[in-house]
């Protein structure tokens, strides 16, 4: 093999080049340090724009600019990604607390995406990106190279406030996440300088002082209180929130949008549902924002009989009007791990960050006071010996060790004494020096007692946050009520109830016509079709057919085409089995009973609402025997003493009480009318026809062309218990063709 | 009478110097000539935040 070459199994290098991928992208990409709450591109931008002077006080220089430095100097990765990294930090509804001041297009809350491209947009750091910077040249931070080792970059920036908690994250490594929403400036340093405190604090301690978290664009945090306590106790959760609105005239103002919400996209969720009909208390729908009103929704209630709150909890319900929020409180911690954080230990690990780098600060500050004393420990020297010191540099060719060893100066005061420009001599006076002394010297006894003494330092910490949130903090803008969940309204009951009759025509085409009083026989079929079966209901009641094999189907009455035409063929909305027909239509109130039953003299009570079904394909409800048939189901009659009559086609009819037969949700049922196995398996004798009647009801028996009507004493002679053989009819009526109840 | 500013000369460069600024030629001092380097360092020493120096004669008696 030739040299330099390493030979490695597929699997060790996938394996390796894998792992190191995503340890990349999890510790150098997507996630967040608790320390200054930024991503790599993030923390490069920030310090590019401050290399570049665009302090918040500076005239803002062209996005380009900064760009090119970012990608140039320290992130060499794509110029629009890392822009678009740039905007986002730019967006007040975006970030709580932007850390750029953007001039020009920088996106619409419609379309965050929208902004314009970095040749025309200008940009500074914001006062508050100046809470990251302000300590970065004082020693706080470790410095590493760049990509190339030709400048150095910090590893983190010195925050002075929990950015992380402020402004938040969001981010997709490898295997894991990140989703910290955003919170107020007041709030969360008030809890910070509770756990300075009391370093122990629980959860529901500091969420005295954090009541949740607060978006840019406001609105309304839903999610019950103990579930955001159980939220900031695992650091994993999620959050629901609201828009607000209000009534003004008739209509309804919604004023502000949940978190990342675009307003078009609301709009366009509502007038889809108005489109299909959904929304019928809905007139109209305006996007009134302006640069007054940056939310500022209209919609117009039909009439002022609507109900406006069951509207809006409607739209929360099915619109982006409300909407959840992922918490994964995830982020690099100090240790340079990733993980997933409650809220004690995501400000514990923040305070240790800046008690670390307070410290480091006031150590640096140190060092710089004591170096400066021992110069003007130098100064002092010289003033007292000015003459002297001028003549040795005057005559001396190399002053600098006649000078040190004359006058017992270090290396350090004797280079500071001949760096010493000419026309500073007046300087060197004695009083001056020694105020300058007596100062610092002041300052070093102060600086070595915060360093010696922890209670110090806290207080230092303590007053320095106290002192940003004063400049920094606003009031909160997301309000936080608990709210129960939103309920949509049901689409049942957003359509009109008007009387229908469902027809079921033999070739199994099905229509339904508006009102009771319709003469299904009388309506036109097709050639060779004609009535078969039809049922009287409301439209927003759900039609039921019943085919052949014993399954049901369900179907929207209102959604039934009109009884003007010739109507639909239920196949093409429904897929019944191969080789089935229809055999019978139900509609009424999910609690109606019917009987269904097959010509084997089998039947069963079952509830309407049990032979629903979403399902195209219907679903199982009525066994039907070998041989057999099934029958056009019946209602029940509300009386408890309903009876149930079935008749053969041999003549025999059995009266019997109604309530013999037993309910189910599915099945075979009981014996109703007994025929004899070996007569059903010829198919001389089968169940020609059933009815339900109420006892003071008058049962009419067809056949042929004759028929006879029993009144309810004539009834007694065919009465029976269920399964028994029955009574034969009068001869001349044996052929029975089907019952009637008057 | 010469007077000139005071460039931005260190201490260490005070060795450089003539102890006469030169009546003609170059003076590391723009605008003043014939001077005694001494002079000019008790005028500097003198003034607060001395940025010019100025003498009225050039033949050795200043004022």
């Amino acid at each position: 093999m030739a040299e330099g070459f390493e030979r490695l199994p597929l699997k060790t290098f996938t394996e390796r080049a894998y792992l190191e991928y995503s340890m990349y992208v999890i510790l150098d990409r997507a996630l967040p340090h608790v320390g200054d709450g930024l991503k790599p591109v993030q923390r490069r931008i920030v310090y590019a724009m401050s290399e570049l002077g665009l302090g918040s006080l500076s005239k803002p220089k062209k996005s380009a600019r900064t760009i090119g430095d970012v990608i140039g100097k320290f992130h060499p990765h794509g110029d629009v990604a890392c822009y678009e990294a740039m905007v986002h930090m730019a967006q007040d509804f975006a970030y709580r607390y932007p850390l750029i001041d953007g001039q020009g297009n920088w996106g619409s809350t419609d379309d965050p995406k929208s902004f314009a491209a970095m040749r025309y947009t200008e940009a500074r750091l914001t006062a508050y990106a100046g809470l990251l910077l302000t300590e970065l040249a004082h020693g706080t931070v470790e410095w590493a190279p760049n990509f190339d080792g030709t400048l150095s970059e910090p590893v983190l920036l010195p925050a002075r406030l929990p950015n992380i908690l402020l402004n938040g994250s969001s981010g997709i490594a490898v295997g894991m996440s990140t989703d910290i929403p955003p919170h107020n400036l007041r709030e969360v340093t008030a809890a910070c300088i509770h756990l300075l405190r009391k370093p122990r604090a629980t959860v529901a301690e500091l969420c005295v002082h954090i009541q949740g978290p607060d978006f840019p664009t406001g609105a309304e945090l839903v999610t019950p209180r103990a579930e955001i306590l159980q939220m900031y106790e695992t650091g994993n959760g999620s959050l629901r929130a609201r828009a607000t609105w209000e009534r003004e005239g008739g209509e309804i103002v919604i004023t502000a949008l949940p978190f990342q919400v675009s307003g078009g996209r609301v709009l366009e969720q509502i007038a889809a549902q108005m489109h299909a009909k959904k929304l019928p208390m809905v007139e109209d729908l305006r996007d009134e924002s302006d640069h007054e009103n940056p939310t500022r929704l209209v919609i117009t209630p039909r009439s002022n009989r609507v109900d406006v709150e069951r509207l809006m909890q409607h739209l929360f319900a099915t619109t982006d009007l409300e909407r959840p929020y992922r918490v994964n409180l995830n982020v690099i911690g100090l240790d340079g791990r990733p993980g997933v954080r409650g809220l004690p230990e995501l400000l514990g690990q923040w305070l240790e960050f800046r008690t670390a780098t307070v410290r480091r600060r006031l150590e640096h500050r140190l060092r710089k006071v004591e170096e400066r004393l021992q110069v003007l420990e130098g100064f002092l020297i010289a003033f007292l010996h000015l003459d002297a010191v001028i003549a040795i540099i005057r005559s001396e060719d190399r002053p600098k060790p006649v000078l040190m060893e004359r006058f017992g100066l270090t290396d350090i005061q004797v280079e500071a004494i001949l760096e010493l420009k000419l026309r500073h001599l007046a300087r060197l006076e004695e009083i001056k020096i020694r105020t300058e002394q007596d100062e610092l010297a002041a300052e070093r006894k102060s600086l070595a007692k915060t360093l010696g003494s922890k209670a110090q330092l806290n207080r230092l910490i303590r007053m320095e946050l106290l002192a940003d949130a004063e400049q920094h903090g606003d009031e909160r803008r997301t309000t936080l009520i608990e709210r129960e969940a939103a309920q949509a309204i049901d689409e049942t009951a957003l359509i009109a109830s008007e009387p229908v009759t469902v027809v079921l025509s033999k070739r199994g085409w099905a229509r339904a016509a508006k009102g009771h009083d319709v003469d299904p026989a009388s309506l036109t079929y097709r050639s060779g079709d004609g009535l078969y079966a039809m049922a009287r209901g409301r439209s927003n009641q759900l039609a039921v057919f019943l085919d052949s094999t014993g399954r049901t189907y369900s179907l929207s009455a209102h959604l039934l085409p009109s009884a003007r035409g010739p109507g639909e063929p239920l196949s093409g909305r429904l897929n019944p089995p191969d080789g089935a027909s229809f055999a019978g239509v139900l509609i009424g109130e999910p609690k109606d009973r019917w009987v269904l039953a097959t010509d084997a003299g089998y039947g069963f009570i079952v509830k309407l609402e049990d032979l629903y079904t979403r399902n195209r394909a219907g679903k199982s409800a009525l066994t039907v025997p070998k041989g057999a048939s099934v029958l056009t189901p019946v209602p029940v009659p509300s009386e408890d003493d309903a009876l149930l009559a079935a008749a053969t086609n041999r003549g025999r009819l059995l009266i019997m009480p109604l309530a013999g037969l037993p309910e189910l949700a599915r099945g075979k049922g009981l014996r109703m009318l007994g025929i004899p196995a070996a007569r059903f398996k010829a198919r001389e004798e089968f169940v020609a026809a059933f009815a339900a009647l109420s006892p003071q009801a008058r049962l009419v028996i067809y056949s042929g062309q004759r028929k006879m009507s029993l009144k309810p004493s004539d009834l007694k002679a065919y009465r029976g218990e269920r399964g028994r053989r029955g009574a034969l009819l009068p001869r001349g009526l044996r052929n029975v063709d089907r019952l009637a109840v008057e | 009478m010469t007077n000139g500013g005071i460039p931005d000369f260190s201490m260490r460069e005070l060795g450089d110097f003539p102890d006469f600024l030169p009546k003609s030629g170059m003076s590391p001092f723009p605008g003043l000539r014939n001077v005694p380097i001494s002079y000019l360092l008790t005028e500097i020493r003198n003034v607060p935040f001395c940025q010019e120096v100025s003498c009225s004669t050039t033949s050795g008696s200043f004022t």
